[in-house]
């Protein structure tokens, strides 16, 4: 479904993504597990379009996407929900959802019904502005607005970052509820939250994916994994 | 008593339409982060189109009001995409010198086109005349000014709040790498809402037409005045463009009449306390 063709990618003079390759296929949960820096946000908005690849390929469905603006390639069906959840803090809850649905497809999966049903929290605050919320529940602010985007591949950037075990739990769930339905290809420090949710890993060491495996491999073989991630 | 209802409604008329002018200029700035140098040159161009379509193609004032900002808006989308576009990921200062330069070639090119005398239009007749309130006597077509001024900020602020695309431009104004990725098209509501900035300059200089000289300097004031009144109220803040160009109407209608001496003083002495008291503008966020 989606591919990665030894994309490089540059945040200003630095050299950040260093020829990544990876693929994701459709209906699979994949984890892309690394440090800070390592490039982990970096791929996702190499992807995206937000920060377009100096060299290499992004082909999604067949369709080379790279040099595609990222409103482009959010309409072909990829959402990103970003590490620091970016609610637009003076647009409401409501306006949140509206202002990123996609009103043009026939089918819709995710109706803002859908949405308030899967998420009974955001209903009863449809009206508040979206950053009185607190981070959690603007995590899933974030997740609910990629949705009314009706994307097939999801980009989920380290979800739970900075948020409270509770959450954290409620977010896996949630995961695994969409997995269901949708790709998933998700950024992650937290080792544990990875190998439960996701089945495939790949491991991005400065700019370059040092490892790729199935899950079920990290966890017969953790210490591997401890090694590739604490270099 | 007559003479404070005189010097109320001159504050109004005058606030009024320097509202609806920086107001453009304050949402092109909250959208775009570019401050339009050439806001006050569209404002003239609006009042030279004006001219014309009155006095050389003889449309009634009213279609000149309904369409002259169409035209202008045309134009400044043009070259939002054409020039503009090219240069927002630059340093700020560099659109403020693209848009610096806009204005030096509208300003040469009225002069060259419409010539550098003063010129006047008149008023539509259903507007010619006074009326009379509480003693003073005023002219109608002023009343005319305020209504209108009124009913542009509310549209602009039901735009706002109200429709689907409103809400996207405030998501793009907030965050534009978060609005793109959510499938909004931000180039093309730049585009839009450059050419809304225009617009709403143009249809200030088109409804200012019959009580102002036109003159090719004409712009240069009103951008000055602008720029006061978004400083005033808070730079990409719309209710600050209303309070800010309000307190400059006051300041010129109640100002002017007691003072006049003074007149041209006013703007800058607000303009220096605002600064002094509260940088970011009465109504206005700190970055």
């Amino acid at each position: 479904m989606l591919r990665l063709e030894d994309v490089h990618a540059y945040y200003g003079e630095s050299h950040v993504l260093q020829g990544v390759s990876l693929e994701v296929r459709e209906g699979e949960v994949v984890c892309l597990l690394g440090r800070n820096g390592a490039g982990k946000t970096t791929t996702l908005r190499a992807i995206m379009g937000l920060t377009p690849p100096a060299r290499g390929r992004v082909v999604f469905r067949d369709r080379i996407i790279s040099g595609l603006p990222p409103n482009r390639v959010n309409a072909l069906g990829i959402g990103f929900v970003p590490e620091d959840r970016r609610v637009f803090r003076g647009l409401s809850v409501a306006e949140n959802l509206q202002v990123a649905e996609a009103r043009g497809r026939r089918q819709r999966r995710w109706p803002l019904e859908r949405i308030y049903d899967l998420f009974p929290m955001l209903a009863e605050r449809r009206d508040q502005p979206g950053d009185r919320l607190s981070g959690g529940q603007q995590q899933m602010l974030t997740i609910a607005r990629a949705l009314v985007g009706e994307p097939d591949l999801l980009l989920l950037d380290e979800p739970n970052e900075g948020l409270a075990p509770v959450v954290v739990q409620q977010i896996g769930r949630l995961v695994d509820e969409l997995a269901a339905t949708t790709t998933i290809l998700l950024t992650e420090q937290n080792i544990r939250f990875a190998l439960r949710h996701a089945k495939r890993g790949y491991v991005i060491q400065k700019g370059r994916i040092v490892h790729d495996a199935p899950t079920d491999e990290f966890r017969t073989r953790p210490e591997r994994l401890e090694r590739l991630l604490s270099v | 008593m007559s003479t404070f209802v005189a010097a109320l409604l001159n504050s109004l008329d005058i606030g009024m339409l320097l509202f609806v002018i920086a107001s453009g200029l304050t949402i092109v700035f909250g959208v775009l982060g570019v401050l339009n140098f050439a806001h006050g040159a569209l404002y003239m161009l609006g009042a030279y189109f004006a001219l014309t379509a009155v006095r050389w193609i003889e449309l009634p004032f009213w279609a000149a009001l309904v369409i002259v900002p169409f035209a202008v808006a045309i134009l400044a989308a043009a070259v939002e995409r054409l020039a503009l576009r090219r240069i927002y990921a630059r340093h700020p200062t560099q659109a403020l010198l693209l848009t610096f330069a806009f204005l030096l070639i509208l300003n040469d090119a009225v002069r060259m086109i419409w010539g550098p005398g003063y010129q006047i239009i008149d008023p539509p007749r259903a507007l010619t005349g006074t009326f009379v309130l509480a003693g003073a006597v005023y002219p109608l077509y002023s009343l005319f000014v305020i209504a209108s001024g009124a009913a542009v900020g509310l549209a602009v602020w039901l735009l706002f709040s109200r429709t689907l695309i409103g809400k996207r431009i405030r998501a793009a104004a907030l965050d534009r790498d978060m609005a793109l990725a959510v499938g909004i098209d931000v180039p093309r509501l730049y585009t839009l809402v450059f050419a809304f900035g225009a617009w709403l300059a143009a249809f200030g200089g088109a409804l200012a037409a019959p009580m102002r000289a036109l003159g090719p300097a004409m712009g240069d004031r009103i951008i000055i005045e602008s720029f006061i009144i978004v400083v005033i109220g808070g730079l990409g803040s719309f209710p600050g463009a209303l309070l800010g160009a309000l307190i400059l109407g006051a300041l010129h209608g109640f100002g002017g009449r007691w003072f006049p001496q003074f007149d041209i003083v006013w703007p800058y002495v607000g303009m220096a306390l605002v600064l002094l008291l509260r940088p970011h503008g009465l109504l206005g966020r700190s970055a």
